[in-house]
């Protein structure tokens, strides 16, 4: 019965998804949810890419703050449980930055009138993303198990400690973003708040769930890999 | 005193053996330079202002030529067990990191300042009133590409194909040391003093310290098999 809160996390995300969807998409789907989220009044129906992009962001950012912190894990253990924590949160902060990164210029086109303004955040984005793609292709390139934990570790840490110099860089750069939270923000209607953390709470359930799954994932191909190695070396 | 002392051994060891092939130096000057003829061609810079993409040239060329002299260095000692016999006789990882991105950065050095005149002459552009804030903003940049690429080099000389991982890893992680570097360039050039570089002088500084510092933390990791 391990994986009955598995079950119950499933549920809860899926029951916050069909919210977030009908908010998403508005007066084209027929949903309680729909209705209750109001359309923005300049922006339109294009606003509510928002309630998919900012909780995918928020989220990446903290997945790849979880692999920071599993890569010093390891290193101070040499346990490969964190560095399979790791991967597996660097894995799907990769899947959802690839959500902002698709979702940002959807929303910029019709707003912005550019797919792509080379924006602050926007930008500091995709650096975000290829900084661990590589973290992934490093990862292809290891001689074995051990000093592919080891190695990636090492680029978690950097990775991670370049984020905030490249978001800080980028933003002295230029700087077009609206900022809707915190001191200069616009702030937001009180329901669309609503359906904003509904989308958080799903997006970061989410995120746990995978995360969960993916780390039992790569630990059973470490065991299927010390089975492999245990059966060969008693092999006569 | 004594991490100093093998700091230095380190560093001179790499230099000397620079001087006496002058190998890589040549390499480096000669991709910069050909970096530069290939901007010309692709963008035909005889009608574009120095000021608009001169430091943006300078700064790509510099990164890519860079890039090769410090995978060299890492080469060398590849070649014969050199890192492990470095880590036996002196027992301290971040010293001979320390040593080797010391070495990498005065081999930089060394090769910016014959490749910047040169660089001035073909873009039609006089950088000597603006020198000593020009090697200010040269060394501090340099210095942050040569702490990460020594710490990359490393790790690409331990796996199969490293030479295809370093360029991956380290344009990605230099990417805002990159911007700091042509902004402040930028700076200096139309301001002619260090001032001009405003705050992107203190980027450089700040990217500088933190990636030397934990680099020097990150390499025992690194080479200890």
């Amino acid at each position: 019965m391990r994986s009955l809160p598995l079950h119950l996390l499933l549920t809860v995300i899926s029951v916050l998804m069909i919210g977030v969807l009908a908010a998403v998409f508005g007066d084209t789907v027929l949903l309680p949810f729909s209705a209750y989220v109001p359309t923005e009044a300049t922006m339109g129906i294009v606003q509510r890419i928002f309630y998919f992009h900012v909780p995918a962001a928020i989220t990446s950012f903290l997945a790849f703050f979880v692999a920071f912190v599993a890569s010093i894990g390891f290193l101070a253990t040499r346990r490969l449980e964190w560095d399979n924590v790791a991967l597996a949160s660097v894995e799907i902060g990769v899947l959802f930055c690839t959500m902002v990164i698709v979702t940002g210029p959807l929303w910029a086109r019709p707003v912005w009138g550019a797919w792509w303004p080379w924006e602050p955040r926007l930008t500091t984005t995709l650096i975000l993303w290829l900084l661990y793609i590589a973290y992934l292709l490093l990862r292809t390139y290891t001689e074995n198990r051990e000093q592919q934990a080891r190695f990636s570790a090492v680029l978690g840490i950097v990775a991670f400690l370049d984020v905030p110099i490249v978001y800080y860089s980028v933003q002295w750069w230029r700087g077009v973003h609206p900022v809707v939270f915190g001191p200069g923000g616009g702030g937001i209607e009180p329901r669309m708040r609503h359906a904003f953390l509904a989308a958080l709470a799903a997006f970061f359930l989410l995120y746990l769930l995978l995360v969960i799954h993916r780390t039992r994932l790569a630990r059973m191909e470490d065991q299927v890999e010390d089975l492999r190695a245990a059966s060969a070396a008693g092999a006569p | 005193m004594r991490t100093l002392r093998v700091i230095l051994l380190i560093a001179g060891k790499d230099l000397r053996s620079e001087i006496r092939s002058r190998q890589n130096l040549a390499t480096v000057l000669f991709f910069a330079l050909v970096v530069l003829v290939i901007f010309h061609f692709a963008f035909d810079l005889a009608d574009v202002s120095f000021a608009t993409v001169g430091p943006g040239l300078i700064w790509v060329a510099i990164s890519f030529a860079g890039m090769l002299g410090l995978q060299n260095s890492f080469v060398r000692e590849g070649e014969r067990e050199g890192l492990a016999g470095l880590l036996l006789s002196s027992g301290d990882p971040a010293a001979i990191y320390l040593g080797k991105a010391i070495a990498g950065l005065a081999a930089l050095l060394v090769a910016e300042a014959l490749f910047l005149p040169a660089a001035a002459l073909l873009f039609n552009t006089d950088l000597r009133p603006a020198a000593f804030p020009l090697a200010v903003v040269v060394a501090v940049h340099t210095a942050g590409f040569s702490a990460v690429g020594t710490l990359f080099a490393a790790m690409a000389l331990k796996v199969r194909r490293g030479y295809l991982l370093l360029p991956v890893l380290q344009f990605t992680v230099t990417v805002p040391l990159l911007m700091s570097a042509v902004k402040a360039t930028g700076g200096v050039l139309a301001a002619g003093t260090l001032d001009g570089a405003g705050i992107w002088l203190r980027v450089g500084v700040a990217y500088d310290m933190i990636f030397v510092s934990v680099a020097a933390m990150l390499f025992e990791p690194l080479i200890e098999d």
